[in-house]
């Protein structure tokens, strides 16, 4: 019969006690620890996802939306800007590569992004299958795409207007799936990638259509009249322009140039050397300068990209370039990193605040436990002084109050942390499930130990003025009166 | 084994005991009687070494109690002394098997569970060491608590008011049972009680209505 087993045999002597106080330790633990996992992924996601971008660039409106949108695809664009802009910046010596976006469709959801080669590479992307997109309307599809989507090497999709579901079908120019990316656990499994000239080609009616309104429109104002001018007047226009490119005559016409073109080489040359393909075959190669760092064709003045994704050579940059490009161009730009800690900090209020709530939790079961032992010793003075009297020393009797203490607070932390761990994971199907944010409950949080130290600390805490009175017990007088 | 001299103790100035010399020798077995309040229970607290008496000697086993410390006047209670307390006080939440074993543990002694098991059957409890104290009759209960203080081989036992709730069957049987047992473990029995039943029980008495106060 050690002190455990004596400390043990007391708290199953008060089941009821001991359970709920176990049980509010537990909910305060796993609560704190669901948060600690929760800011602590969601970091590292965002930093994740924002590997290797030093600066966005994009139409102006709020920096934050621009980085929710174009590095994270969580918001909608601010708006386009204009691709002779974006030209003029990326040929700035400041900067060292700038990777176009052009965003505003999806799939069922899965947001189309029309990317240069140089956006897969950020994230260090592999094929799992197939090839990268290389012809219009051809699309490389990320890794959760491919397994949560019906689509495969060899699909045809058509995507959808807006970057969430329900908006007007681009039924003419349907995409032609030619590979899978292999899963980066960043934001790029969620995506489907295409060339910017895709992306081009579905809306270019719509750009003819709307030309005035584009000259100088915002996100807003581009994804509103877009919306509505879209449908109809989109497929009808499109067709002409697209004879030979659209429907199944698209399809035909462009599976087989396609073939010719790439062959059964089309995925080692894309795998290996995809930085090479830039313009390659997008079909409109020839306007394509040689020094264009966009690498992009220049088509009409209208031509538009939704943002730039910029790399720069050296950090002054980040400090020169945003003021420069707010004051120069309609553009602006927002720095991912300085966005990323907004971000955290603003929900860091949030967290902070379910924090304490979960840390109050705590202290009452702090609180419940000196209550418990409080009382057990009022009950308890015989025992503590039999077992004085059968030869145990005060510190001897201290220390088994403390042990409660402890063991109730610890059972209630490992349960907490248990229950932590399986409520992360449990959030994490959901958070997967809705917002392709990974959470795992099944990794060590850092500082978790310190948790548990936390924990039986305030099990100590709790148990020390119940402890020393036990140490106090006159035994004689005690042992006289009863 | 046994000394005492000049023993005097007060509670709030109020003289609780006063025993100006006894002595128990190895095997002997005692009653300390008198009216309530005389001291009897002070006597014995005094004897194991759980109060230091204002006054006086008391030597146990060759031991002078006065010249422990705490913690080694505590330690040598365990291993020396074994006392049936007046309400039993067998702890609750433990069977009456781990009541035995918590009292070798608490003197620092190693596991003896075949002494407990032997402990158990000589005194008809063998079938009851995985009983709580709840579920004990009041003999049971009685046997148990004597068991707890024999269980660490005590030079000497001390029983305070062992037959005070008992009725004559019982409160006889418990005396000899006491006796029996001390016999058995060659310890010295002190029983400190008012119980006038008793008195023709012990060949070794002492009243303490008087000692000099």
């Amino acid at each position: 019969m050690n002190a455990a087993a004596l400390a043990f045999a007391y708290l199953r002597r008060r089941p009821l006690n001991t359970v709920l106080n176990m049980a509010l330790l537990a909910i305060g633990v796993a609560t704190v620890l669901l948060l600690m996992l929760f800011a602590e992924q969601l970091r590292g996601a965002l930093e994740r996802d924002a590997r290797g971008i030093d600066m966005v660039v994009g139409a102006k409106g709020s920096p934050m939306q621009l980085v929710l949108s174009s590095v994270f695809h969580v918001d909608i664009p601010t708006g386009n800007i204009r691709l002779e802009d974006a030209r003029a910046l990326a040929a700035d010596p400041m900067i060292g590569e700038a990777i176009p976006l052009a965003l505003g469709d999806n799939y069922r959801g899965w947001r189309i992004v029309g990317a240069g080669y140089g956006y897969p590479e950020l994230f260090g992307a592999r094929l799992a299958s197939g090839a990268l997109w290389r012809a219009p309307l051809e699309a490389t599809l990320g890794a959760r795409v491919a397994s949560d989507s019906d689509l495969e090497v060899g699909s045809r999709f058509v995507g959808a207007h807006g970057v969430a579901e329900g908006g007007a079908a681009h039924d003419e120019t349907p995409y032609r799936v030619v590979g899978v990316f292999a899963p980066t656990d960043s934001v790029l499994d969620r995506l489907i990638l295409t060339s910017v000239e895709s992306v081009w080609e579905v809306h270019s009616l719509h750009d003819e259509t709307e030309d005035e309104d584009h000259d100088d429109h915002g996100g807003d104002a581009h994804d509103d009249e877009h919306d509505d001018a879209h449908g109809e007047e989109h497929d009808d226009a499109h067709d002409e322009e697209h004879d030979d490119a659209n429907g199944e005559e698209h399809d035909d016409a462009h599976g087989e140039e396609h073939d010719d073109a790439h062959g059964e080489d089309h995925d080692d040359a894309h795998d290996e050397e995809y930085d090479d393909a830039h313009g390659g075959d997008g079909g409109e190669a020839g306007e394509t300068p040689a020094d264009d760092a966009l690498a992009l064709p220049r088509g009409g003045p209208d031509r538009e990209v939704t943002a730039l994704l910029v790399r720069l050579r050296n950090p002054v940059g980040a400090a020169v370039l945003p003021r420069r490009i707010a004051a120069e161009t309609p553009m602006q730009a927002a720095l991912p990193g300085f966005e990323i800690a907004r971000l955290m900090q603003t929900i860091g209020f949030g967290i902070d605040g379910f924090r304490a709530f979960a840390w109050v939790l705590m202290a009452s079961a702090g609180l419940g436990i000196f209550a418990a032992l409080s009382g057990a010793l009022a009950q308890r003075r015989y025992d503590i002084a039999v077992m004085r009297a059968l030869g145990a020393g005060r510190g001897a009797v201290l220390r088994q109050v403390l042990l409660e203490g402890c063991l109730l607070a610890g059972a209630g932390a490992v349960l907490g942390l248990a229950l932590g761990h399986a409520a992360a994971e449990a959030a994490g199907v959901w958070l997967w499930r809705e917002y392709g944010m990974r959470l795992d409950g099944l990794v060590w949080a850092a500082g978790e130990i310190w948790l548990l130290v936390a924990a039986l600390a305030l099990g100590a805490a709790a148990a020390a003025v119940p402890a020393l009175q036990a140490w106090r017990i006159d035994v004689s007088d005690v042992l006289a009166r009863g | 084994m046994i000394e005492v001299r000049g023993l005097r103790h007060a509670y709030a100035g109020r003289l609780a005991v006063a025993v100006d010399s006894w002595a128990a020798a190895a095997g002997e077995h005692w009653l300390v009687h008198g009216p309530s309040g005389c001291g009897k229970t002070t006597l014995l607290h005094a004897v194991a070494g759980l109060l230091r008496p204002d006054a006086g000697a008391v030597r146990v086993a060759g031991q002078a109690l006065s010249a422990l410390s705490g913690g080694a006047l505590d330690r040598f209670r365990g291993r020396h002394v074994g006392i049936v307390f007046q309400g039993l006080h067998l702890i609750a939440a433990l069977t009456v098997r781990q009541n035995l074993a918590l009292a070798r543990s608490l003197a620092g002694l190693a596991p003896a569970p075949e002494r407990i098991d032997r402990l158990l059957d000589e005194l008809g409890l063998a079938a009851r060491g995985g009983a709580r104290p709840h579920a004990l009759s009041s003999g049971e209960a009685q046997r148990a608590a004597l068991a707890r203080a024999l269980v660490n081989e005590p030079d000497i036992v001390l029983a305070d008011e062992p037959t005070s709730s008992l009725d004559d069957d019982n409160a006889g049987r418990a005396a000899a049972l006491l006796r029996e047992q001390a016999r058995a473990n060659d310890a010295v029995l002190v029983v400190a009680s008012h119980d006038r039943r008793l008195a023709d029980s012990f060949a070794n008495r002492l009243d303490l209505s008087r000692q000099a106060t």
